[in-house]
Order: structure tokens, then C-alpha cells, then sequence
């Protein structure tokens, strides 16, 4: 109600048509100043003397009104908080009260109440909770499967005008960047809920990761194609790289989940765990496409060669992460992480020259690789529309982004370190340039070392870059490895720039068969993938796929179409 | 008398079946407190069985030294000793008219069929939920106490204990002028004891155990009793682990998430096993009166 | 005369009235007022129009039914629930027999003590005993790899999921049955044993011929109490152990229920499956009551 009546007055506002007394409460926006009319100032001045019983309503506004304007009472915010075990708090302070709460109360006069607070495992049942016995608070988290929900029911704010008046261009400048993630917060056109984005898709990219010091030793150069790479893994199988006389290492980590092979498919153009957009309009699930067949049987290959563990099926994700560490194997498939976990145990345990160097993923073929992008987003901000004040959620967006993106090496720690930015929810929203741009704000300055241009997360990454330049510290190789000119992000840049990837079409709403089936199809997918990899005839890949059809998939296709397709 | 051969065979093999399964009620447990008592590397490499191996208390350290742990402990305790006293009251204010006969008491079968359907059917998660919602019970102490304050299962226990007690004694008191509520105080009260027992055991035990109320009344964990917070660690072990720094450093380098949850699932147990000794001597007795024989 | 004669007893009577007025006052707060919700089953339930949300008629009862799943869900719970009971009765009912062998009455208690206890813990506290001692590196698993056995994900496998559920189920609750059996073996006439020793009856075949028979109302009784239970595959069990892994062989109605109805938040249909539930187990109490009281001449009230 106020928010329309905050709507109307902003269009008078700007037409100057001076109806302050009918508005009855006002909003003396920032456009009400600026359309620099003192008649219309006096008109709301006098409507707000005069409107004794909306008096709460109007003192919640002020003429510096914006993205970080105060109120000039306080305004109470309740919000269902998601708390982390991990997560403390200094000086005394807790959950109710720490940098957040206050600088809220400080700087918008807005005091934030946690109407609940739970655990992340049970956040969502909690909100399912409240939605029933309608104890909503004003501002609380969903995700997608609740955001369809609450917004069908009706339990939720517009907050297209709010957003366009009140979100700062930082916060602005985050939803740009990655507009499908933005727009699946609205609901026929109207703005429902604020995507909480995510880190960039670079971040959920893998490349190739070689072992250097057995590269020099064995004399090779780095690889440019998919046989190259898979020649690397035979030369590491098969020349005795770590020099010991024995023959006890191989070429290519993999564990049970098949993970590695996953992202190394991308390489053969398939997508094995995400949904396509198939050109005739239809969306199909990766894995049941032929391009998958062509990888598996070249999978089957580096098996029999002995490239693969040979326990590879048994070994779990800590078994191949020990064979990495203790210099079994020298290529893996992997995201930018690599260089903080095995990445930091594999130099304390072999010396600072066993570092994994990335390379691109290259293709088996002449067609460029894409590389697979899942669905990104977890949740949603959204408001409740009996909120009186839903630009105060805004603005407490607007704080968060302000604090991560822009704020003091010192406003940083207080706000953040030590899992504190948790207390920020529901009102935290990442940006998806950030890691994307670490890369190019500190690779740019590796050599000048002028920090002068680097943000606060910039500076705290680019002092364990140059830690591991300069001292070969092994606590600083993953950020080195990730950010650094020579990181893996490096590699990945050109990838996003070239789009060079592939999006599925699962925006993070589940169909009732995918939440009863999917699992199971999974694991049945790992379970055949494993036996063709360890010499099953290619044959059963083709009843794989008759079998996932029938057991849920071909279900789970159709109500897919219906959710996502056109 | 003698034995024959097969007996003696019989007996033999009997015993070791029969301590054979007792230690495999035994051993999961000293398993348990084994891991619990050893170092994570030990624990890691899967080389504890029923001994600590390189013996630390880091974990029951790491435990204690977390205000969560204790806090809920507390919860759990003062929801035992509240719950289970409104329990008895109201068990026994209900059990004791519902065991006269039709004669002394009017509509009798109305009332044991009123509780009786409870038992029956609910109206599920949702709808009481909301009642708990309408009456402002969420996120204290007694939405976990009221709603089954009165447990209609050891009440009929209880009713029929009383049933079996020499309605003669009862008959005397009256007769000397004690009202209903003096011979229930006074005469049918202390010769129910096993019975009284069997039912508070019973209810301790439920209380104590009880979880999903916990975790779906609350609004905080830190309001969680024991059962509920060790839930959230049984489901996901890792997080009591992600934390880091000053006192914990030296504790951390010992625990890891299997021995830090065998340390807090044996705290969580031990007080049902102190306990339990006490009260089950009173135990097969009351609990055959009550609901065997009816 | 006949008035006064009621009146009068009526006020004799009032103590116990008022005695009970609290029991009666809980039960209508907590019990009967959430009945009213199982009208959600009925509608489509919108939080904010509350129980007067549009009627719909049967119309989640049909899609419950026709969700993927939902007739796995009811076999899954009939066999586990009904591999429960049968192992929760065979079990007791040895043990209570081979216990009553025992002379030494110090082992006999203490075993007695020991076999029971497990059923006093929470199934939180056993499912974080099972997932330990059932892991990949648990103590089960390092005892089958001295036997030279692989080792098994009990929990995250379709065949073992039920079959630990099963097992675990009976471990935890037949100390319970046992007390109680050996309870009745105690109750059977001395001087029956006493003429069949007589007559030159062998220790077993008085087992057969009196011990059994001695037992069998209890046993009887046992069972048929049990048999409302049998849609009560034991939800603290399942959802502590359970992953989606096993939803095909380890999904039971309730928590079927539960992740429908606050898992997904889709109120009316979990309600009509709770409804589903509720009435088949009415019935099924209502026939075991009936039964208890033709076969044991048990009534509970």
C-alpha cells in the first residue's frame, strides 16, 4: 500500500504537478528534490503536519532519500536470519548484534530483528513453515522452488520500483552482469525477487592441470590438443616421471564420481550433467546424447592403457586427492581450486617445483570446446508485502555490496572475515565479476606491484600471489595458481569473454520425477559409465540410455519442456 | 538333579548364544566411546576397533569447550523435568477416574474413547504447527512440554495399573472419610509405585529423546534441547568441525568430524544411561501389570 | 426420587470430573483442534486465505497417487514395516525362550539389562552410532575386509538400505519384547512342568507342549497390537539414515509426507496423504483391537 501511494507521489513529483495535499503521506524522494520545485516541497511538508495518523508512514522517508539514505525514525527490518556453526563473532558481539545490525541502526536507522534464525540444512524447511502458518518476515531468503511459489501465492512485494529507485549502481552493476540470473527474478516482467547472483561463471569452469616438474624432466611442452594432453598422461604412465625406478605412477586422477571425466567431456561437446537447449526448441538432458558414447569409448582407451588408476572405481574423492599429493599422478581435471586443495599438500609434500600448471581444455576435435555452466543461482531476496518499508531491504543490499565490493581493508575484516558476512543474510548478493575481475586488477599489477587500484578481497589474494613469487610460501600456491598472470583464470578469461560455454536450461526449479528420480538415473549413470570405462562393450551405453528413458528420465524431459521450454 | 549330555550341550550353547548377543548390543557402543577416545589419525586410517587407539579426550575437550553442547544439554534437562512433571500430573489426574467402573464414574466410556481417538488420528505437521503458532508457544520451552503433556499410551498403562489395585484399600479410606483426592494421595499413590515408575521412565525417556519438535519449534539453534542439535550434527557431522583459531588450534589437530560425533552422541546417551539402571528395577514389573494384563 | 438419586451421585461423582478436566482440556488444545486441518487435504491450500482456501475435492488424492513414486513409497513401507514386526516377534519370542533356560538369575538380569537398553536411546543417537560403525571405514566394513569382503556403502545402496533398516530396527527393540515375554513365561503354571516331568517329558517337548502354548496369548496379543503400526515404517529411523540414493527401496510414507509437505511446501497434497495414512491405520487398530479382543480376550479399555 505505502509503496504504491511512494509510486504515485514520485510520478507527481516529476511531472510537478503540485497534488501534495491529496498524496495524504508523501515521499519526498530524491526526485522530489530534484524536480526543484519548493512548492511541491511545501505541499508534502504540510500533508505530512496534517496526516496525524499516517505519521509513522511519513516520517519513514527522508529528502536525502536514495540508496543509502536514513530514515528519520527508526524503521524495524525482521528477517529470517541463516546462521553458520563456523562463523565468530568479535568483541562480545553475536548474531543480534555485530557490525551489520549496527551500521544498519547507524548509518539507515534501521534496526534489523531476526524473526528466526536456523541452520543452512534447515533454512528452507523453516520458510515452508512460515509460509503455512503465515509468520513470514519481512525480508527472508527462498529458493527457486519457493520463489515460484510464494510469488504464485502471492505472498511477496514488487519490487520493480523499489530496486530501480533505490539500488546503488554497484548493486545495479551486479545484476548486469549476468542479466539471465537477474531476469529469473521476475515474474511477468515485475522484479519478485533479487537473484543473490553468484561468484561468474568462471568460477564454475575447469581446465587442465599438469604436474610441471615431471613435464621438464620428461621434456615436454605444453599441450594444444586433446592428444596432447592424453600423450602427457602416457609419457607420465609410462616414463617413470618421479624418477624412483619403479613403475607406480599414472597419468590422469580420477575417483569414483567420475568428476574429472565430467568436466573432461566438454572437450568431446558433451554435457553429461546439465540440461541443452537443442536447436529445434526442445531441452534434453546431456548425458543421453551421442557425443557422450564417443567420449566414453576414448575414456575406455586411456583405461586399458593403464592412464586411469586401475582402483579408480573404489577410490573416493580422498584416495585421488592422496594419489595428487603423494605424486602418483601427474594431470588432473579440475576447476581453479586446484592450487588451494590438493594444490598446497602437494608442494608441502614434494618441494615447490611440483606445481600443477593450467592449460585449456583443448578439443578432441576442430570445433572450439564449451565449456558446461550449471544453473547458478541458490536464492532469492524477497520481500514480504505487508513489509512496510521494502526499500529498506534494498538498502541493506546496497550495504552488503558496498562492504564486499568497494569497502576499507578494515571495514572487510570487521564485516566479513571469519564467516561474519553471514549476519549479511538474507541481504547478501555476490558479484559475479568478482572473481573475474581478481584476476585482471591483479595480474595487471603483478610485476608494477602497485596496489594502489586493488580492492580489499583484491589486495588480500594479490599479498599471497606475490608471497609465493617471492618467498614460495606453499599456503599461498592457490591463490597464486587461481588469480595470479599465470593462474588459472588465465586460462578460463578468454572462455567467458568468447562465451565460450554452455548454459542449461534448468533454472533451479525442480519437477516432482526429477526430485524423486534424478538421483537414482545418477547413479545409475556412474554405475554404467564405470563398467564401459573398465571394458564393458560400448553396447550398454545404448541400453543406458533406452533404461534412463524409461526409468524417469524421458518423465523428467517432458516436465522439463513444460517448465523451461518455449 | 543331573544333567544329561544334550543339556549340558544344550546349556552351553545357550550361554554363548546368549552372551554373544548381549555384546552385540555391547559392542557398537564401546566401539563408539573407542572412537570417541582416540586420535582422528587413528580413527582415519580405520584401525579402531574396541580400544582407544593413541588415547586423547581432545574430542570430549573440543565438545565441552563449545557453549552449544552444554546449552542444549540444559534445554534437554529443564524440558525432562518440566515435561515430565506435567506429565505425571496430568497422567495421573486422567488414569485415575478413567480406572473406576462405569458405575463411579459417569460417561466413562465417552471419556476413554475422547483420549483414546487421539491416538488414532492427527491432523498432521501443518495444522498444529499453526496451533502452536495461534497460542505463542513457538521458540519456547513449552511448545515442546504442552503438546504432549498428556501421553495417552502411559496413561493407559497407568489406568490399568490402578485397575489392579485392591479396590478394598480405597473402600477403607473412604469409609474413614477421605475424599477422592486424600485416597488418591494417600492410598492408591504409594502402592502404585512400579507403576508410577514404569510410566515416569517412560516419559523421561521421550522427552529426552525427542528431536523434530525441537527442530521445528525453534527459532534459533541455539534454543535446540540435545537431541535436536545432535541431529543437525548426524546429518552433517563437518560443520561443528569449521571452526578455526585460538583455543581451538591444539584441540582441532586431534578431532576430526567421526571422533568429535562419537564424543557428543555418547554425551547425548549418557544420561538415559545413568538413569536407566535406577528405574529399571522397577521395571518388568510395572510394565507387565500395566500393559499385559490388562 | 430417581433425579435426586443422579443429581446426587453426579456431585459424589464431581472430583473425578474436575480431575479429568485438565487431561480433557490439553487433549482438545493439542489434538483436536489440529484435526480441523485435515480440511487442507481438501482445498487448495493458500496460507492466506487459511482454511478457507478454494475446495477441490479429491483432487490431491488423485495426484498423489499418481505421482511417480508414491506406490513405491507404500510397498517400500509394507515390507519394511511388516519384515519389522515379524523379526520384532520371532526375535523376542527365542531369546525370552532361550532365557528362560538360564538358572543364574545374576546373568540372567544382567543380560536382561543389557538387551533392553538400546531401546531406551534416541534414533538420533543410534543413527549416529550407525552411520559411524557402517561407514566406508566404520568397524563393520574393516571386519569384512579381514574376511576379504569389498567394502559395502550400506546406507547409500538400494539392496542394503531396507535390510539395515530392518535389521537395526530389531536390534534396537527387541530387548522390549523380550522383558515382556519372559514375563509371561513366568506367569505359566509351575505344576504343569512338574506333571509333564511325570509323564517323562523331555525338556523341549515341554517347550512345545506347554511353553509355547503358555506364551501364545501373549505372543498373539503382541502381534495383533502391532498390526496398527503396519503403515509405521519408523520415520525417526528413516529420515536420519536415508538419502535420495535410496529413495526406491527406502522411502516410507512419512517421509514421503514430510518432504512433500515441508520439504517442497505442497500442504494440501501431504495432507492428503496423511489423511491416506491415517485412515487405513484407524481401520487396521480398530481390527487388531477387535481381534485382541476375540483371540487374547484383551481389551485396553
Amino acid at each position: 500500500m505505502r509503496n504504491k501511494i511512494a509510486e504515485k507521489m514520485l510520478a507527481f513529483a516529476l511531472t510537478g504537478a503540485l497534488l501534495g495535499s491529496l498524496a495524504g503521506c508523501g515521499n519526498s524522494g530524491a526526485a522530489a528534490s530534484d524536480a526543484g520545485e519548493a512548492g511541491t516541497q511545501n505541499a508534502v511538508e504540510n500533508a505530512e503536519e496534517k496526516a496525524e495518523g499516517q505519521a509513522e508512514a511519513v516520517s519513514g522517508k527522508e529528502e536525502e532519500d536514495g540508496p543509502y539514505g536514513r530514515y528519520p525514525e527508526t524503521v524495524t527490518l525482521t528477517r529470517a536470519q541463516m546462521t553458520c556453526a563456523a562463523t565468530q563473532w568479535e568483541n562480545g558481539d553475536d548474531e543480534t548484534n555485530n557490525p551489520w545490525t549496527r551500521t544498519a541502526l547507524e548509518e539507515f536507522n534501521i534496526r534489523l530483528e531476526d524473526a528466526w534464525a536456523a541452520d543452512g540444512s534447515q533454512y528452507a524447511e523453516k520458510i515452508n513453515l512460515s509460509i503455512a502458518s503465515q509468520t513470514l518476515p519481512d525480508v527472508f531468503w527462498v529458493n527457486a522452488n519457493q520463489f515460484k511459489q510464494v510469488t504464485e501465492l502471492g505472498l511477496v512485494a514488487d519490487l520493480t520500483q523499489v530496486y530501480e529507485q533505490y539500488a546503488s549502481d554497484t548493486l545495479k552493476g551486479i545484476m548486469d552482469s549476468d542479466r539471465e540470473a537477474f531476469e529469473s527474478g521476475k515474474i511477468d516482467g515485475k522484479l519478485m525477487g533479487i537473484s543473490t547472483q553468484h561468484f561468474g561463471v568462471i568460477s564454475q569452469m575447469n581446465c587442465v592441470w599438469i604436474r610441471d616438474d615431471w613435464m621438464q624432466k620428461l621434456n615436454l611442452k605444453a599441450p594444444e590438443t586433446l592428444e596432447d594432453v592424453y600423450e602427457i598422461c602416457r609419457q607420465f604412465t609410462q616414463n617413470d616421471p618421479d624418477g624412483n625406478g619403479v613403475d607406480d605412477t599414472y597419468g590422469l586422477a580420477v575417483d569414483k564420481s567420475l568428476g574429472s571425466l565430467y568436466a573432461l567431456m566438454n572437450s568431446y561437446h558433451a554435457y553429461p550433467k546439465i540440461w541443452l537447449n537443442k536447436e529445434d526448441g526442445q531441452i534434453e538432458y546431456g548425458v543421453i546424447q551421442s557425443e557422450v558414447r564417443n567420449a566414453l569409448e576414448a575414456f575406455q582407451g586411456l583405461y586399458t592403457e593403464g592412464i586411469l588408476s586401475k582402483e579408480f572405481a573404489v577410490a573416493d574423492n580422498a584416495k585421488m586427492t592422496e594419489d595428487l599429493v603423494s605424486g602418483k599422478v601427474g594431470v588432473a581435471i579440475w576447476g581453479s581450486s586446484f592450487g588451494y586443495a590438493p594444490g598446497i599438500d602437494v608442494i608441502k609434500n614434494n618441494g615447490e617445483e611440483a606445481i600443477f600448471k593450467s592449460y585449456a581444455l583443448p578439443s578432441a576435435d576442430a570445433e572450439a570446446v564449451k565449456l558446461a555452466i550449471d544453473w547458478p543461482v541458490g536464492n532469492y531476496v524477497v520481500v514480504n508485502k505487508n513489509c512496510q518499508n521494502p526499500e529498506a531491504a534494498i538498502k541493506m543490499i546496497n550495504l552488503y555490496t558496498r562492504v564486499t565490493n568497494e569497502g576499507t581493508a578494515e571495514e572487510y575484516n570487521a564485516f566479513k572475515n571469519n564467516e561474519r558476512d553471514w549476519g549479511a543474510i538474507p541481504f547478501q548478493v555476490q558479484n559475479p565479476m568478482a572473481d573475474y575481475n581478481q584476476y585482471v586488477e591483479i595480474s595487471a599489477v603483478q610485476d608494477s606491484r602497485d596496489t594502489s587500484g586493488l580492492t580489499p578481497d583484491q589486495l588480500g589474494k594479490y599479498e599471497h600471489v606475490i608471497d609465493w613469487i617471492d618467498n614460495k610460501n606453499p599456503d599461498s600456491v592457490g591463490q597464486y595458481s587461481q588469480v595470479s598472470r599465470e593462474g588459472a583464470y588465465g586460462v578460463m578469461k578468454p572462455f567467458v569473454d568468447n562465451e565460450q560455454y554452455v548454459r542449461t536450461a534448468y533454472k533451479g526449479v525442480s519437477t516432482p520425477t526429477m526430485v524423486e528420480k534424478m538421483s537414482s538415473l545418477d547413479a545409475m549413470r556412474d554405475e554404467v559409465f564405470t563398467k564401459i570405462i573398465m571394458g564393458e562393450d560400448i553396447g550398454a551405453f545404448d541400453e543406458f540410455v533406452e533404461s534412463w528413458n524409461s526409468l524417469g528420465g524421458e518423465d523428467i524431459t517432458g516436465e522439463m519442456n513444460e517448465l523451461y521450454g518455449n | 538333579m543331573k544333567k544329561s549330555m544334550g543339556q549340558k550341550i544344550f546349556l552351553a550353547f545357550n550361554y554363548a548364544f546368549l552372551s554373544l548377543a548381549g555384546l552385540l548390543c555391547l559392542l557398537p557402543f564401546i566401539n563408539l566411546l573407542a572412537v570417541s577416545l582416540s586420535s582422528s589419525s587413528a580413527v582415519a586410517a580405520g584401525s579402531v576397533s574396541f580400544v582407544p587407539k593413541e588415547f586423547t579426550l581432545s574430542s570430549y575437550q573440543f565438545v565441552l569447550h563449545s557453549s552449544k553442547f552444554i546449552t542444549a544439554f540444559f534445554i534437554s534437562l529443564k524440558r525432562v523435568l518440566l515435561g515430565v512433571g506435567l506429565n505425571m500430573i496430568l497422567m495421573i489426574c486422567t488414569a485415575y477416574p478413567l480406572s473406576k467402573g462405569k458405575k463411579q464414574l459417569f460417561a466413562k466410556p465417552v471419556y476413554t474413547w475422547y483420549f483414546v481417538i487421539t491416538m488414532l488420528i492427527g491432523g498432521g505437521l501443518i495444522p498444529t504447527y499453526l496451533v502452536i503458532v495461534k497460542l505463542r508457544l513457538i521458540d519456547t520451552i513449552w511448545s515442546l512440554v504442552l503438546p504432549g503433556a498428556l501421553p495417552v499410551y502411559n496413561m493407559i498403562i497407568l489406568m490399568n495399573f490402578f485397575k489392579s489395585t485392591p479396590e478394598e484399600l480405597e473402600e477403607a479410606a473412604q469409609i474413614d472419610g477421605a475424599g477422592v483426592w486424600t485416597t488418591l494421595w494417600k492410598v492408591v499413590l504409594p502402592i502404585s509405585k512400579p507403576g508410577l515408575a514404569t510410566v515416569a521412565l517412560f516419559c523421561i525417556v521421550s522427552h529426552w529423546n525427542s528431536w523434530f519438535d525441537g527442530l521445528i519449534y525453534m527459532n534459533n539453534p541455539r534454543h535446540y534441547p540435545l537431541q535436536s542439535y545432535l541431529q543437525t550434527l548426524v546429518i552433517n557431522p563437518e560443520q561443528m568441525l569449521r571452526i578455526s583459531g585460538g583455543d581451538y588450534t591444539k584441540i582441532l589437530a586431534m578431532v576430526n568430524a567421526r571422533t568429535g560425533r562419537a564424543a557428543q552422541l555418547f554425551l547425548g546417551a549418557l544420561p538415559i544411561l545413568m538413569v536407566y539402571p535406577f528405574l529399571q528395577k522397577y521395571f518388568s514389573g510395572g510394565l507387565l501389570m500395566g500393559s499385559v494384563k490388562g | 426420587m430417581k433425579k435426586k438419586n443422579m443429581a446426587e451421585k453426579l456431585k459424589r461423582q464431581l472430583p473425578l470430573h474436575l480431575m479429568l478436566l485438565p487431561g480433557v482440556i490439553f487433549t482438545f488444545l493439542f489434538a483436536y483442534i489440529p484435526l480441523y486441518g485435515i480440511i487442507i487435504a481438501f482445498e487448495d491450500y493458500n496460507p492466506l486465505m487459511g482454511f478457507s482456501s478454494p475446495w477441490v475435492g479429491l483432487k490431491h488424492f488423485r495426484y498423489v497417487f499418481g505421482l511417480p513414486g508414491f506406490v513405491n513409497t507404500i510397498r517400500n513401507t509394507l515390507y519394511i514395516a511388516v519384515c519389522k514386526m515379524a523379526g520384532g516377534i520371532v526375535v523376542p519370542v527365542t531369546f525370552a525362550l532361550l532365557l528362560n533356560e538360564v538358572a543364574n538369575k545374576t546373568y540372567k538380569r544382567g543380560l536382561q539389562t543389557l538387551i533392553y537398553l538400546p531401546n531406551f536411546l534416541s534414533w538420533v543417537i543410534v543413527a549416529g552410532l550407525l552411520l559411524d560403525i557402517l561407514s566406508a571405514d566404520g568397524i563393520v566394513n574393516t571386519v569384512l575386509g579381514f574376511a576379504g569382503i569389498e567394502p559395502i556403502f550400506f546406507l547409500g545402496d538400494k539392496t542394503w538400505f531396507p535390510i539395515v533398516m530392518i535389521l537395526s530396527d530389531i536390534w534396537k527393540g527387541f530387548g522390549f519384547g523380550t522383558v515382556v515375554y519372559l514375563a509371561a513365561l513366568t506367569g505359566i503354571d509351575p505344576t504343569l512342568y512338574e506333571a509333564a516331568k511325570v509323564d517323562g517329558a523331555k525338556r523341549w517337548k515341554q517347550t512345545l507342549y506347554i511353553t509355547l502354548p503358555g506364551i501364545a496369548p501373549t505372543v498373539i496379543l503382541m502381534s495383533v497390537l502391532s498390526l496398527g503400526n503396519v503403515l509405521n515404517a519408523g520415520f525417526d529411523q528413516i529420515y536420519n539414515l536415508y538419502s535420495p540414493l535410496v529413495y526406491e527401496t527406502g522411502d516410507i510414507i512419512d517421509t514421503f509426507v514430510y518432504r512433500l509437505g515441508i520439504e517442497q511446501a505442497q500442504y494440501s497434497p501431504a495432507a492428503a496423504v496423511g489423511i491416506f495414512k491415517s485412515g487405513v491405520s484407524f481401520v487396521l487398530i480398530v481390527l487388531a483391537y477387535y481381534l485382541a479382543d476375540k483371540l487374547a480376550d484383551y481389551h485396553i479399555f
